[in-house]
């Protein structure tokens, strides 16, 4: 551990404001209602989400972003080693085939000795209760609760000065969370890490705090305090949203009696007072809370909303419609002109539309680079006179064609994504259906389909999840190299699998219980009645695709 | 005809991937009542999650040992889990309990009806057309509750079905299943958070794939009655599981001669006993 230089722990909200200073060697526990975006915020401190613009975080004298090149930030390196982060069932990510890879995948950025990588592996085992012969061991072969334990020897083997863990406690037994309590209390006394923990476990993770964060309900404020501050001021958690916790509630006429706050982390001495007379509370100590204004409220706001494009409230049958004709409209085009037309009208749908295609910028963009190096290969070749050279016209024709395609993909795409899958089952259902019933093949074909994408999107932010965790434990900083690539793609790639047959596995339970497939013939839903909105929306599709069609030649 | 639903002598066997096999639960028997409120508790590994689901009625890999389905009736019952995302099939409330009961074949007409009076008894109808970015954790939760417990069916399982949400969310939780039982509905819910267990219900706890103890909720947090004045591991610390604080002070209360058996429990008597301690 380094500690001859500074390594507290430092967050400015807001430019002109006080930085929030989170002490090397204490343990600061943060409490929120769920959903105020606390584990936002903790990847947020450990440079995995940019967070909110105008907030600064430094470990010590390391900032986590620096400005690179173009004015883009980049996540410094060396303030990513200054942490090490235990997100929530950490066991998720353990990708070695053994206890000792594993633990050299934590070290292996940080470049050390092979001796001292040896020398903080032992030094981790016996943290958790574990001797050197549990290296050779494979993490598939442990128990689910060996595997919690082997996370946790990953994230005391780095050499870094702060300790990141989102809700440590959650699945642990009592053993385990007393375990857990002792090394960390020890980290801090002794080896001057910084701890800084989320739980929602008060009775655990109040006596181990020196500091609590309280995080607004709207994710707009953080509270800082002693925890004997916030025994005294019940009223704090409601203001931030939250019950107070039972426990408090009821010791709270006894705390009014003037009882040392001390002892009512000693059940024995709280005991003994009872029923001792009303003191006259003492001179309180002078009062250290600090509200700090975070200045995200609205732009976490923001990220929840806007998932509904309003071309939802077409009926998904005069969609489809209209994404047919105009795609043979777009098909047709055999100049620039058209292609141009084209992709005018695929713009002014997305944003006439509000289609939320954002969510989708990677893929859009690997599909275009797909459509130039396809056209760059076409246009690779002979030319008239036999010589081999670049084409240029050859490469136009194929990026012409492509283009078209691309623009297709363009709407498909945006039709796909604001079509909820479950209207577009019903109106499938109610085009293949005959008497009110559906064939149970053609059922079963249909319920897939609309599952699958149902779950595309979970799919997605589970694979993004896992990206960022990759993040946390490789030390990357913005730009990568082809290896880094690789090695974040293979640490990504195993645990969403997993993560991904175990969400396979839990909608099939859901499923079963509900009973879905027990019944041969469920009930068939009509659609909402065709509207007159759907008329127009197919009307003025069909004008606009007849005018392209007919201009198609022009200027080819 | 019995009517209970019955486990027999029940083991749910896995391998792993050098044949050896384990037993997840270990000749397990159980018993549950029509209408009646069972907590299941203990640690992660202890088998309480696979018991869930045997008593749900689905399918477990490896189970052998017979059962009754008695009043829970054929098929799986009702079954609500942790993360409610990969339990939501549709985009909004409205349509999520529209599939639960397309699919139990309630006629098209009453769906709508049925639909709206569900979503109102769990106090969603304002959200009722929201897609699930906008609702909250608990509020997707409420909504998977809804969807599951749709056809009223005899048993519903709630599998730590609170143990991502907060207090306020997870009360709501509660409530609504509450109301399913005064309705009928038996309920099975396991929980790691022992501050939901009730003096007087049912506590069904495991370790290692076995019942450790099957009893009341106040036994299984402070053991049998006894008179001295002495601390001894409860049925609780013994299944692995944290004593909470509270019992823990009226453990030390009770060592210091303050307190009498039975124990506090519940927040009215803790409101007893503080008020008692205070009155001398």
């Amino acid at each position: 551990m380094t500690l001859a230089r500074e390594s507290d722990l430092l967050v400015r909200f807001r430019e002109d404001a006080n930085p929030l200073r989170l002490r090397s060697g204490s343990i600061t526990v943060l409490f929120g209602r769920n959903g105020a975006g606390k584990t936002y915020w903790l990847e947020s401190l450990a440079g995995l989400h940019q967070g909110a613009s105008g907030t600064e975080v430094r470990y010590g004298s390391l900032r986590l972003w620096k400005e690179g090149r173009r004015g883009r930030k980049a996540r410094n390196p060396d303030a990513l080693k200054a942490y090490a982060y235990s997100s929530q069932a950490p066991e998720e990510q353990l990708v070695g085939r053994t206890v000792e890879e594993e633990l050299l995948e934590t070290l292996k950025p940080y470049s050390l000795s092979s001796e001292e990588c040896k020398r903080r592996m032992l030094a981790a085992l016996e943290a958790v209760g574990w001797e050197e012969s549990w290296l050779v061991r494979s993490p598939y072969r442990l128990s689910g609760g060996e595997r919690r334990r082997l996370a946790l020897a990953c994230l005391l083997v780095a050499p870094s000065d702060w300790l990141l863990l989102d809700e440590p406690t959650a699945g642990l037994d009592a053993p385990g969370q007393e375990r857990l309590r002792q090394i960390l209390a020890e980290r801090a006394a002794r080896e001057g890490q910084g701890v800084l923990l989320i739980s929602h476990d008060t009775e655990w993770a109040l006596p181990l705090a020196d500091r609590v964060l309280l995080l607004a309900a709207d994710g707009g404020s953080l509270r800082e305090c002693s925890p004997e501050e916030l025994l005294r001021h019940p009223e704090w958690w409601e203001e931030a949203g939250m019950a107070v916790p039972a426990w408090l509630k009821i010791l709270a006429p006894l705390l009014r009696t003037g009882i040392p706050i001390s002892s009512v982390w000693k059940p024995s001495e709280l005991a003994r007072q009872w029923g001792s007379p009303v003191r006259e509370a003492g001179e309180s100590p002078p009062e250290s809370s600090v509200v700090y204004r975070m200045g995200n409220a609205s732009a976490r706001q923001e990220r929840k909303k806007g998932s509904l494009s309003s071309i939802a409230f077409f009926d998904p049958r005069a969609l489809w419609l209209s994404y047919v004709l105009l795609s043979v409209a777009i098909l047709a085009q055999q100049s620039w002109w058209g292609a141009a037309a084209g992709g005018a009208i695929a713009a002014a749908a997305t944003w006439g539309g509000r289609i939320p295609l954002g969510r989708w910028r990677g893929f859009i963009l690997s599909f275009l680079v797909f459509t130039l190096t396809v056209s760059v290969v076409a246009g690779i070749g002979r030319d008239a006179g036999g010589q081999w050279g670049f084409q240029g016209e050859a490469f136009l024709t194929a990026l012409h064609s492509m283009a078209r395609t691309f623009i297709i993909f363009l709407l498909g795409l945006g039709l796909a994504v604001s079509i909820t899958p479950i209207r577009l089952r019903r109106s499938l259902e109610s085009v293949l259906g005959f008497r009110g019933r559906i064939a149970p093949a053609v059922q079963k074909f249909l319920l897939t389909v609309t599952l699958m994408l149902r779950f595309i999107p979970i799919f997605l932010s589970e694979w993004e999840r896992f990206n960022r965790y990759a993040i946390a434990r490789g030390k990357e900083a913005g730009r990568r190299s082809l290896g880094g690539s690789v090695r974040r793609l293979s640490r990504t790639a195993q645990p969403f699998l997993l993560s991904l047959f175990r969400l396979g596995d839990q909608a099939a339970v859901a499923l079963e219980s509900r009973g879905v497939g027990r019944q041969k013939y469920p009930t068939l839903l009509r659609l909402s009645n065709w509207g007159k909105r759907d008329t127009v929306l197919v009307v003025v599709v069909l004008l606009l695709s007849l005018v392209l069609w007919l201009v198609r030649g022009l200027g080819a | 005809m019995d009517e209970r639903l019955l486990v027999n002598h029940l083991s749910v066997l896995t391998e792993d991937e050098r044949g050896e096999t384990s037993a997840r639960l270990d000749d397990l028997s159980l018993e549950l009542n029509r209408g009646e409120w069972l907590y299941l508790v203990g640690v992660n590994g202890s088998g309480k999650s696979t018991l869930g689901r045997i008593l749900a009625g689905i399918y477990e890999e490896g189970a052998v040992g017979s059962m009754e389905r008695g009043f829970a009736g054929e098929g799986a019952a009702a079954y609500v889990m942790q993360q409610p995302d990969a339990q939501l099939f549709a985009d909004t409330p409205r349509e999520e309990v529209t599939f639960a009961l397309e699919w139990q074949a309630v006629p098209a007409e009453e769906i709508p009806l049925r639909v709206e009076a569900a979503l109102e008894e769990a106090g969603l109808l304002e959200l009722a057309d929201s897609p699930w970015a906008e609702l909250s954790g608990g509020q997707r939760q409420l909504a998977a509750v809804v969807a599951a417990s749709a056809c009223r069916t005899p048993l519903i399982v709630f599998d730590e079905a609170t143990s991502m949400l907060d207090d306020e969310t997870a009360h709501r939780v509660r409530t609504l299943a509450k109301i399913l039982h005064e309705q009928g509905t038996a309920v099975v819910w396991l929980t790691q958070r022992l501050e939901e267990l009730e003096p007087d219900a049912r506590v069904v706890a495991l370790l290692e794939g076995r019942i450790r103890f099957d009893g009341f909720g106040r036994e299984f947090l402070y053991g049998e009655r006894r008179d001295d004045r002495a601390r001894v591991e409860t049925p609780c610390e013994e299944c692995g599981l944290r004593l909470p604080y509270l019992a823990e002070l009226a453990f030390e209360l009770y060592r210091a001669g303050r307190v009498d058996w039975p124990l506090p429990m519940t927040p009215e008597e803790w409101a007893n006993t503080m008020e008692r301690g205070f009155a001398r």
